[in-house]
């Protein structure tokens, strides 16, 4: 039985999923050859998978007083306490694919910044800052990024671990467009616009994170077949799920989302090559 | 750069159908059921969609690269503060600071 206080030698939590991990059996894995970069970046990204999707929990989990501060129902503040487990479960079949991969499913936590109250908002505005976050481009993106890996998928096993994430991800999107839906658009002009402000700080974080994507290597099929991403590829359905999806629904109900897109990529343009050149 | 790939696409007009389906159901008539098409294909880019992607991609390709070691995360990280001028700017309409 382990400890009930996991910490390394300095002091950082660790995850240790071993023990749930064996509880629902061994998986298989392609039988395929990668060369010794390309397996080490193949572990590298399951296990920050597994680490990233346990710590996601906290998210959903911060959400609930939230949501019960803007008046939502119980349904949807209990719905919010499931897609806490949820993630908690991606964890763990992540840990699976690395313990297939024969890697211990052991990893230090990443750092884990506070989930914003947005305490210059009242509480609705506040609660639909986070869920526009979180549903609508968070795990929008992820649903394109899952069900295209999954696709790929080399084994049966495998193939059926994502396809149980990717089911949840579906469910944790819809959360948020199902109330996006139902409030948004009777909001008023102004509360839309600083929602667009909000997506316009949140889009600018995004293409920060998904940037490097870029400077990849095309990853090769071998290793997709392992759950390994596609390199520019995941920039491409990054964008494309932004572009085409989350950005047009948004709009449909009066947020500035292409807007806020446009501000964001602005921001971003190195000073030496000049503002005009981003438009 | 490449093209989307049939499993790219998939995956999209999986996102797609999960962010319009409300819409189909909330609406109900024609067309409603029009207005709530997924957004765009997800095909071949073509015209202004492929220019706004290598807008957006030579942008960041002139920014500061990290030089990979970015680990891909499905699950949502902490959402934003709006300490970010960006934020201010926007509302005031104002240039992006």
């Amino acid at each position: 039985m382990s400890p009930p206080v996991l910490l390394n030698p300095n002091g950082v939590p660790r995850l240790d999923l071993r023990a749930e991990a064996a509880c629902r059996g061994r998986l298989s894995l392609p039988d395929v050859r990668l060369d010794h970069a390309e397996r080490e970046a193949l572990v590298a990204s399951w296990r920050g998978r597994m680490a990233s999707e346990y710590v996601s929990a906290r998210v959903f989990a911060a959400m609930m007083p939230q949501a019960m501060a803007a008046g939502l129902s119980a349904s949807d503040t209990l719905e919010l306490a499931r897609m806490a487990e949820e993630e908690i479960d991606h964890g763990i079949r992540c840990a699976r694919v690395l313990v297939a991969l024969g890697e211990e499913a052991v990893t230090e936590l990443p750092p884990m910044p506070r989930i914003p109250t947005h305490d210059d908002a009242p509480p609705l505005e506040a609660f639909l800052r986070n869920v526009l976050d979180v549903s609508c481009v968070s795990e929008t993106v992820a649903v394109a990024l899952v069900g295209s890996e999954r696709e790929l998928a080399g084994t049966p096993e495998l193939g059926l671990e994502l396809e149980r994430i990717l089911a949840d991800e579906v469910g944790h999107a819809r959360f948020g467009w199902r109330i996006v839906d139902a409030v948004v658009p009777s909001l008023s002009a102004d509360l839309r616009l600083r929602l667009g402000a909000f997506l316009a700080v949140t889009f600018r974080e995004r293409l920060e994170r998904f940037a490097p994507f870029l400077h990849m290597a095309d990853a090769t099929k071998e290793a997709m077949s392992m759950g390994a991403p596609a390199g520019p590829g995941t920039f491409r359905v990054f964008f494309e799920t932004l572009d085409s999806v989350t950005i047009p629904r948004l709009e449909e109900v009066g947020v500035p989302a292409r807007r806020a897109f446009e501000h964001a990529l602005r921001s971003m343009v190195p000073t030496h090559v000049g503002r005009q050149d981003a438009a | 750069m490449k093209a989307l790939t049939p499993e790219q696409r998939r995956g999209l007009r999986m996102a797609a159908q999960v962010a319009c389906a409300l819409s189909l159901l909330a609406a109900g008539t024609g067309t409603s059921l029009a207005k709530g098409q997924p957004a765009t294909t997800v095909g071949e880019p073509a015209g202004d969609k492929s220019s706004s992607f290598e807008r957006t991609a030579d942008v960041l390709r002139i920014g500061p690269n990290s030089g990979g070691g970015c680990v891909p995360s499905w699950g949502p990280s902490a959402p934003c503060e709006v300490s970010s001028p960006l934020f201010a700017s926007f509302v005031l309409g104002e240039e992006a600071a």
